[in-house]
């Protein structure tokens, strides 16, 4: 299903000279206001545009690093992007928007890097040559140091056009300042700021092999490869691949996709896809009862994400492992401060350590970690609903309705129910009615198996002074605690063929309603030992991924800078 | 006059204990608090006889109360000066116009010739002593267990649950101060300021205890009592959190004290040794010189700590400080000290040279110590000692 | 008469430093663990310039460079911060006794001092009736001088001169007051740290060298010599990696970088690396971990 396709209008405080106002739309015909008065092409460089996807503020960051390296801070506050019901952030961010209040923080973090990159102890690195007189324009000079810097943040080369536009507007800055690198930074902040960078903007041409129907270009496929994989921006061997057209020839993709996936960086790419598919954005509003749960503090809430992702990455890209160990894996790694929550012994004060629990701490894989207990979980006490449905939305791409907006929860919250010591027997009085039940019935009983672990995922004994029950069950699998869980959660074939459909909507920016595309990803995936090395190979090299849904074209997109 | 006697015990069980330690914090110092006996009913050991606790208290304590000090607490500087002057003197300075001349009169004797100052160099200085403490009660423990050749004639303490001998002559010196106890009688900045400065983690102390086979009665025990940079993790109530980590380092703060000892009737005490801490210090640290107003040396000291049903323990360590220790922080902080906290630095230290009653040194036959007590309570936790640490690398 | 001034490079300072020269050939792994029995005022920071007096040279001692004079005699420090309760003025405390141990390094005949130490807060209230007295006007905050000329004490530099017991002296970074060991032989440091850390041999660490290098990029001073790290106490080196590489991490350079200095920038890996001297550079532990880099790597030097 098609979303409304995308409209920006964004105000861009260029410069303290220099106003400029564009509107982007990817609709044909869309009203242009106000009449351009000086234009920038914004795109089409390469053909078609057939998508745009607003960076993540994770890919923002790696792309400025890698870029202009580790020193230059970006300092600022990223307007999130909405993540749709039941999708990824990924999808979302092909019908994300920016605000103005969300562009005027794009503006003041491109001014800082801009500043840094061209401050006395930066600039000889980035350029190349010297102006002829630092205090004025130099238009060959500042073309030779902005048409790389385009190369990068556009991550295509500047159309002719394009790089006369921020020449021009290097030489616009210099006049009145008196400084050749304060115009160049003043160009530098408006590629910032332009959704060629802001936006990962996909181009398609004719597809030789359907003809009448339109594939990703060379460097709309070198920015998905280096997206995806690695979470940033195209490097050099990318760009020089797609200019080479090397990416729509199957055997150099292939070989391309194979060194990236074999890569150190594919950790990072990994890290986003998973910190995606769980929803990782939830910590940011986590709370817990300071009362409730003394163990509960700033540095265990900065663990507990670090904690599920590293035992991932370890698990998947260190190990090779099997995906559908990852619900069964009892390695992890561990910090000081979340020594407490499992009342374990650390042996060091700084850092992370590898850590295995025992079999009989009940702590199997992802599902057995406190992040994902905490995460799920009220603020004062667990919730085996929310465990269960998180289990089934996230891990097994089943959705699970949301309750009536009538509900009575009086029973499930009075913890200090004396007659209704544990969550059990609170669910079970809350599921006399049928109305609830229903939903219950999917949640709970997988749910319920995690009953020992707290609201912060600490372990307890027992509930109010009573016993814990943690039978569990996951359709027709009945087991007891997280490890039963964990057995049931590796053997249900929903998790492999969730996390294959996941990978194609995180690499493609859109839910993939093909069943049958889904079935042969996973069928790939099965077939390589479930790795995610060979998943994410096979979604990057799979001709079908390149080709543009026959919807997707989205006409003419106009853009124009007034100034 | 040297005591010639022998500690009193009582009997194991004789006074219940309250509620663990684990309630609403800080709370008021109760004799119960260090000096009892053990509830019954004490958990087994782990099966390695591995135990460790970070210390979540460590103060000097009082008994609190107006009869330890019936003539009110030590005067600062101005108010000594004041009490020096003639009535006639005394009520005409003090009026309100006279308070610019006052100030001066009293700052001025903080000052000595050539630059000279009560704190930076206090032995320039001819204070009279402090009023000391009058009462026969006090926390500590009998540290010379009656040997007279290297100890100096002192009287001793009664405990409040009336152990004997008890050699706590700090406190005798300094127990009057306003630091320790307020005009009231009730535990003054040092209750509050030392506990602050133990949650923010800048001396936090740790106790690991090897070789425990009993909590009831364990003839051979090592004790190793030793600093950690880690920070305490504290509750929202200021409670230490049991099972946390820590480890003792190389690094600074980095004393690390390796003591023997024996449990007898749940009560774990310490053969006598040296004992040296240190505080690592924040704010005023730059001062520092040497680490030595950060040092909390203990000679000749002891640990005595009662295990709790709750597994937490309770004691206190006590032995003989350098007998000027206890100025080291005001002298470092020189003029400063005298005129914003009207601290008398050259008054203190002839209090506790004359109080002083250990340390003996043969030839000149002079006490150069003066025995101290702090009240320890620890909660359990995972220690990672140096040597471990290093094996797991 | 001698006055020795701030910025003055010539006579009686020496520029031959043997010591600089001397920081070679020693281990390349497994880094001495940081030195961390000391208290936070020691050890001596590097030498602020190369630069010393006449009279005095560096030798190799048995824990490393130290100062000593013409003959080989080490120079100590008396440190005058753990003094001051034998007064306000602890420059003047080595008469008598001390220096019957004591050598006192005399300045020059005719210099004049040009350091003081601080008295701090410890004036006397004015009489009464009387304002306070103006204070001098402040020095300005990156002022090597006070208002009475005389350097401050945060930032003079290396060597110095006091008014001591015996006259003018040698002063070595503002607090330790030079002396020499009577009796001892030439070479020895048997006495460092006398006298609870009052005493210590003056060590010589080289200055520290300026980089013209990337930002994440500094240098420690290790085994009698500086090696490059990065900028956070991890380890950097260099060397060729055939298997096992987990640890080799590449010290990542901009990809829009053009290099700096003998720093170059290689595009070939998957990440945009720093070359030094043409060399990849990596990332390894920190310094004071057992291992900082792997086997095989190799450190480098500024």
């Amino acid at each position: 299903m098609r979303r409304p396709k995308t409209l920006l209008a964004l105000s861009l405080a260029a410069s303290a000279f220099a106003f400029g106002v564009w509107t982007v739309s990817a609709d044909a015909g869309a009203p242009q206001k106000p009449t351009p008065l000086a234009t920038a092409p914004l795109t089409a460089a390469n053909g078609q545009i057939v998508a745009m996807r607003r960076l993540s503020e994770s890919q923002y960051r790696s792309a400025i690093t890698d870029i202009f390296g580790p020193d230059i801070t970006v300092a600022g506050r990223f307007e999130p992007v909405v993540r749709p019901v039941g999708e990824l952030i990924a999808s979302g961010s092909s019908d994300a928007a920016i605000s103005p209040a969300g562009l005027e923080q794009f503006d003041a973090m491109a001014r800082v890097i801009a500043a840094q990159t061209f401050n006395e102890a930066h600039r000889s690195q980035f350029s190349d040559c010297t102006p002829a007189d630092a205090s004025a324009a130099d238009v060959a000079c500042a073309s030779r140091i902005l048409a790389p810097l385009g190369r990068y943040l556009f991550r295509r080369p500047l159309t002719t056009e394009e790089q006369a536009f921020y020449v021009k507007l290097a030489g616009s800055g210099a006049g009145p300042t008196k400084s050749f690198y304060k115009g160049i930074e003043l160009a530098l902040a408006a590629m910032l700021t332009s959704p060629n960078f802001l936006y990962i903007i996909e181009t398609a041409e004719p597809d030789p092999a359907n003809p009448g129907e339109l594939r990703l270009d060379n460097y709309s496929r070198a920015t998905r490869l280096a997206m995806t994989l690695w979470n940033t921006t195209p490097n050099d061997m990318l760009l020089d691949a797609a200019a080479a057209g090397s990416l729509t020839d199957q055997a150099k993709l292939e070989s391309i996709a194979n060194r990236m996936t074999q890569s150190p960086r594919m950790e990072a790419g990994v890290r986003a896809f998973f910190a995606d598919m769980l929803k990782f954005e939830k910590f940011d509003e986590m709370a817990k009862d300071p009362v409730i749960y003394p163990y509960f503090n700033q540095d265990v809430l900065k663990a507990l994400p670090e904690q599920m992702l590293r035992t991932i990455s370890d698990h998947l890209l260190t190990r090779n492992g099997d995906y559908r160990d990852l619900f069964t894996t009892r390695r992890t790694f561990m910090t000081r401060a979340l020594g407490g929550i499992y009342q374990v012994r650390v042996p060091v004060s700084d850092g992370w350590v590898p850590y295995e629990f025992s079999p009989a701490d009940d702590r199997a894989g992802l599902l057995g970690q406190a992040g994902f207990l905490a995460l799920y979980s009220h603020s004062g006490r667990s919730s085996p609903t929310l465990r269960g449905r998180a289990i089934r939305e996230l891990m097994m791409c089943q959705p699970v309705p949301n309750p009536p907006g009538n509900v009575n929860f009086t029973a499930v919250q009075d913890t200090e129910n004396k007659a209704m010591p544990t969550a059990r027997i609170r669910l079970s009085a809350h599921n006399s009615d049928p109305v609830c039940a229903a939903c219950h019935k999917i949640t709970d009983p997988p749910g319920l198996s995690l009953e020992k672990f707290d609201g912060i995922g600490k372990y307890r004994a027992a509930e109010n002074g009573a016993q814990i029950d943690i039978n569990g069950a996951l359709g027709s699998a009945k087991f007891s605690g997280g490890a039963g869980l964990g057995q049931a959660m590796n053997a249900s074939g929903a998790t492999t063929q969730c996390v294959a459909s996941r990978a194609l909507e995180y690499t493609t920016g859109r839910v993939v309603s093909d069943e049958a595309l889904v079935q042969s990803t996973e069928k790939a995936f099965a077939a390589k030992g479930y790795g995610i090395r060979s998943l994410f190979f096979q979604v990057m090299t799979s001709p079908q991924n390149w080709r543009v849904p026959k919807s997707a074209p989205v006409g003419a997109t106009r853009v124009s800078l007034n100034r | 006059m040297i005591s010639q006697r022998m500690p009193k015990l009582l009997a194991a069980g004789a006074i219940a204990l309250g509620a663990g330690s684990m309630g609403a914090a800080p709370q008021p110092f109760t004799p119960q608090a260090i000096g009892d006996a053990p509830a019954r009913s004490l958990p087994a050991p782990p099966a390695d006889g591995v135990m460790g606790f970070v210390v979540s208290d460590f103060v000097q304590p009082i008994v609190e109360g107006k009869d330890a000090c019936p003539d009110g607490p030590v005067p600062k500087l101005r108010e000594a000066y004041i009490a020096s002057l003639p009535a006639a003197e005394r009520e005409r300075l003090t009026r309100k116009e006279n308070e610019a001349e006052l100030l001066r009169a009293w700052q001025m004797t903080a000052f000595g010739k050539n630059g000279t100052n009560i704190c930076s160099q206090p032995e320039m200085f001819d204070r009279p002593t402090f009023r000391t403490v009058q009462s026969k009660v006090a926390w500590g423990l009998d540290l010379d267990e009656g040997n007279a050749t290297d100890t100096c004639a002192h009287d001793t303490f009664t405990t409040p649950n009336g152990q004997t001998g008890i050699d706590n002559q700090e406190y005798r010196a300094l127990g009057c101060k306003l630091e320790w106890r307020t005009k009231d009688g009730v535990g003054g900045d040092n209750q509050i300021g030392m506990k602050q400065f133990h949650n923010s983690g800048e001396w936090t102390q740790v106790i690991l205890l090897r070789g425990v086979d009993s909590l009831e009665n364990d003839p051979s025990v090592e004790v190793v009592y030793a600093n950690t940079p880690d920070r305490p993790m504290i509750d929202a109530k200021g409670n230490y959190l049991p099972g946390i980590t820590y480890s003792i380092s190389t690094k600074p703060p980095r004393e690390r004290n390796v003591l023997k000892g024996r449990i007898v009737g749940g009560v774990l005490m310490t053969d006598p040794g040296d004992i040296k801490l240190t505080q690592t210090w924040g704010q005023g640290g730059a001062r520092d010189i040497r680490g030595n107003r950060a040092r909390w040396d203990y000679r000749k000291a002891r640990l005595r700590l009662e295990f709790q049903p709750d597994g937490s323990l309770k004691g206190m360590m006590a032995g003989y400080r350098p007998v000027a220790d206890p100025i080291i922080s005001p002298a470092l902080g020189g003029a400063g000290s005298a005129l914003v906290a009207g601290i008398d630095c050259a008054g203190e230290l002839a209090t506790l040279r004359k109080y002083a009653d250990g340390l003996k040194d043969p030839k000149t036959g002079k006490c150069n110590g003066i025995s101290a007590t702090q009240r320890i309570s620890a909660v359990p936790a995972y220690i990672n000692d140096i040597n471990q640490r290093r094996a797991s690398r | 008469m001698l006055v020795i001034k701030p910025g003055n490079s010539g006579t009686p300072w020496e520029t031959d430093v043997n010591g600089t020269r001397l920081a070679v050939g020693l281990a390349i792994l497994g880094f001495a663990q940081a030195v961390s029995a000391q208290p936070a005022d020691l050890p001596i920071a590097p030498a602020r310039t190369d630069q010393f007096p006449n009279g005095f040279k560096v030798i190799r001692a048995k824990d490393g460079q130290v100062y000593a004079t013409k003959d080989g005699h080490t120079l100590y420090g008396m440190d005058m911060r753990t003094l001051i309760a034998f007064g306000p003025d602890p420059a003047l405390y080595c008469r008598d006794e001390c220096t019957k141990v004591w050598e006192p390094m005399l300045a020059p005949p005719g210099s004049k001092p040009n350091i003081a130490f601080p008295r701090g807060f410890g004036s006397p209230p004015p009489p009464a009736g009387q304002a306070p007295r103006p204070a001098a006007a402040p020095a300005a905050s990156n002022s090597d001088l006070n208002p009475d000329g005389l350097y401050n004490t945060q930032r003079a530099p290396d060597w110095t001169l006091i008014q001591g017991a015996s006259g003018p002296q040698w002063v070595y970074k503002s607090w330790h007051l030079v002396f020499t060991r009577k009796g001892d032989k030439p070479g020895s440091t048997a006495h460092d740290g006398a006298d609870n850390l009052t005493w210590n041999t003056l060590k010589f660490v080289p200055p520290v060298p300026k980089l013209t290098a990337p930002q994440s990029v500094a240098a420690a001073y290790r085994d009698g010599a500086y090696i490059l790290t990065h900028k956070d106490g991890r380890a950097l080196f260099t060397g060729i990696c055939r298997k096992d590489c987990t640890d080799w991490s590449p010290l990542t350079a901009p990809a829009a970088g053009r290099g700096l200095g003998e720093w170059t920038v290689s595009r070939s890996g998957d990440t945009p690396q720093w070359l030094y001297r043409g060399k990849p550079v990596y990332v390894g532990a920190a310094l004071d971990t057992p291992a900082p880099i792997p086997a095989n790597g190799k450190v480098l030097r500024p």
